[in-house]
């Protein structure tokens, strides 16, 4: 539940680098957090990743410094965790406003390019509380499997933060991401995106159609898909309320369809 | 008294509606028209041309004309090349309000709140067997005729146990019905018609591919859509009837459009348009497919405007999406949803 009626969030979209180090990539997204901070923002989301493939949750204590020095709760890919048995997991963490972290969340299920780099996927979906609402946080390909949302929807959560990589240029290519969940959900999405050689930065901050000026359900997106930005918007909880109280999806979900048929379908797909 | 004379005046009612109903015009007008024939599919059911027809809904006070207008839409769909064509949710229904006497009358008296929900569940009951009589009459004729697949839009359904259903129907070529799909999950004015969910998905294995039918609001839900994509299906057919003055193509994007992208399948999205009785029907009809498979915005084909009627036409190539669905990058683990979905679905029940 949103402690605040109200609560401005931002999707930071930065250049995808290979930073040299935890200072390099702190130094680097310093800028962007202040910019974010002036326009009032309670949480901020990082695109893309620090870059290192050997470094596991590399600059933790850095973020946690920006979390802390700009005032703000952060949401950040800081490289994977890795478990006592050696498996690695795409991961994205949550810092508290007070630098604290707050928790990741796994990635749960693995495109075909985290397979090749013998990622793990994780199990368990998580909820943070935060000032700019309930998260639940869609880490990468888990953008592309619905049931993830839903789940988090179903947990509570009140924002789905995404990040990922967006290499098509068509709408279509951008709508059929976090905006397709955040619909499906009557959920605020932030999602945030890097640019670079090949990658198209449209990184956003999303609202059910019916919750913007000109029905798009988008509340603000970067201008410019090659270039860094800082897009920020209100999320207002109370028509997000409204909106539920005129039609609740979760509401009229046809539950024992999804029990009686669905369930047995995904039990019959399941691998042994 | 009051009871009692509501009852005599339902009977009357009825008995009327189903004098209006006769469909001995209707057989001799579609007995005298014209059937150019629809090409047969290919064998291998790698390629097929469909058609969603935009309908502009309009009261039609007999079977005949009701008849007629839905033989003209059949006959350009099949004179494009269609080989399967998809008509929009309740083109079984709500055109045939005509039927009812004074229907014009009521809905200018009609009033919002409970009143007016109470009045159109009695108006459902009181339409829907002859309605669907008529609705299944016409579309067996025309698919049978035009030896055409005709996945009708739908109708309100009785069931043996009087409750009613938005039902949407699929007519092979040969005339008889395939299949049928209830519709799941609601939204605005069915909630005042008195209606029942329907409680399976189906898929149906046809000479146009492997086609599931669920309707209009099914598809703002990505459980109607993952059943029936866990079960087989290619084409997602998707008929709609939104009232919605404000409507814009963003709104629409939320069904069937969104769907296919996460369960990757074709989809037809066949909508009615127009005023009937207060109700602005808008929707702009497209035939979609997933963005990696179809490219561009993942749309093959779509109605210009939101507001008349048009036909929209495209190929679909369920080879490419065969092929499509083999190199697919992420594989979701069905195991994970069947364990978290399947406890908090348990917990809701609660």
């Amino acid at each position: 539940m949103a402690s605040e009626s109200r609560a401005v969030v931002a999707a930071l979209q930065g250049r995808q680098f290979t930073f040299t180090s935890e200072r390099a990539w702190a130094a680097y997204w310093a800028q962007a957090l202040a910019g974010a901070a002036e326009r009032g923002a309670r949480l901020a989301v990082l695109s893309g990743s620090p870059g290192w493939d050997e470094v596991w949750e590399g600059p933790l204590a850095e973020a946690g410094q920006l979390a802390r020095r700009y005032g703000l709760y952060l949401v950040a890919d800081i490289g994977p965790q890795r478990d006592e048995d050696g498996r690695v997991f795409p991961c994205l963490h949550v810092f508290a406003d007070d630098g604290s972290l707050v928790g990741a969340q796994r990635q749960i299920h693995l495109s075909r390019e985290d397979r090749a780099l013998m990622r793990s996927a994780g199990e368990e979906l998580h909820v943070f509380d935060s000032p700019a609402g309930a998260l639940g946080l869609v880490v990468g390909a888990d953008a592309q499997v619905p049931e993830v949302s839903r789940a988090l929807t179903l947990l509570g959560a009140e924002v789905l933060v995404h990040v990922g990589v967006l290499r098509e240029r068509s709408e279509g290519a951008w709508l059929a991401q976090l905006w397709r969940e955040v619909q499906a959900n009557q959920m605020f999405g932030v999602e945030a995106y890097p640019v670079g050689t090949g990658l198209v930065g449209r990184s956003c901050v999303l609202a059910p159609v019916e919750m913007t000026p000109d029905g798009r359900g988008v509340l603000a997106c970067a201008e410019n898909a090659d270039a860094e930005a800082v897009v920020a918007a209100e999320l207002d909880f109370g028509a997000r309320a409204a909106l539920i109280a005129r039609y609740d999806i979760l509401a009229e979900m046809n539950l024992p369809l999804y029990r009686q048929q669905l369930l047995s379908l995904y039990r019959k797909e399941s691998r042994p | 008294m009051s009871a009692w004379r509501d009852a005599v005046l339902f009977h009357v009612a009825r008995a009327l509606i189903r004098w209006r109903a006769g469909l001995s015009a209707a057989q001799g007008w579609l007995a005298r028209a014209s059937y150019p024939q629809a090409i047969p599919p290919d064998e291998d059911k790698a390629r097929l041309r469909v058609a969603a027809v935009q309908f502009p809904a309009r009261l039609f006070a007999s079977p005949a004309d009701y008849a007629r207008e839905c033989h003209a839409w059949t006959l350009r769909a099949v004179e494009a090349g269609a080989q399967l064509v998809v008509f929009p949710e309740l083109v079984g229904f709500v055109p045939l309000l005509g039927l009812v006497p004074g229907i014009e009358a009521q809905a200018a008296r009609a009033t919002s709140g409970a009143g007016e929900a109470g009045a159109l569940a009695a108006v459902t009951r009181l339409l829907a067997p002859s309605a669907t009589r008529v609705y299944r009459f016409t579309f067996q004729n025309l698919s049978r005729r035009f030896g055409v697949h005709i996945a009708a839009g739908s109708a309100i359904a009785a069931g043996r146990d009087g409750t009613l259903r938005n039902t949407a129907y699929l007519f092979g070529p040969d005339g008889f019905e395939m299949g049928h799909q209830p519709k799941a999950h609601f939204f605005g004015l069915e909630f005042g018609m008195g209606l029942t969910r329907g409680g399976f998905v189906q898929v149906y294995d046809t000479p146009v591919g492997k086609l599931a039918m669920p309707v209009c609001m099914d598809y703002t839900y990505p459980e109607t859509a993952r059943i029936a994509y866990l079960l087989g299906a290619e084409i997602l057919l998707n008929p709609s009837a939104d009232i919605n003055a404000d409507y814009n193509w963003h709104y629409q994007l939320r069904g069937v459009w969104s769907r296919v992208q996460e369960s990757p399948c074709y989809g037809v999205h066949a909508m009615m348009v127009g005023d009937v009785l207060g109700m602005p029907f808008r929707g702009q009809s497209a035939i979609v497919g997933p963005v990696g498979l179809v490219g561009g915005d993942g749309i093959l084909a779509r109605a210009d405007a939101c507001d008349g009627g048009e036909l929209v036409v495209a190929d679909l190539d369920l080879a490419a999406l065969r092929e499509f669905r083999r190199g697919l990058s992420v594989e979701p683990r069905w195991d994970w949803c069947a364990r978290h979905l399947g406890a908090i679905w348990e917990r809701r029940s609660l």
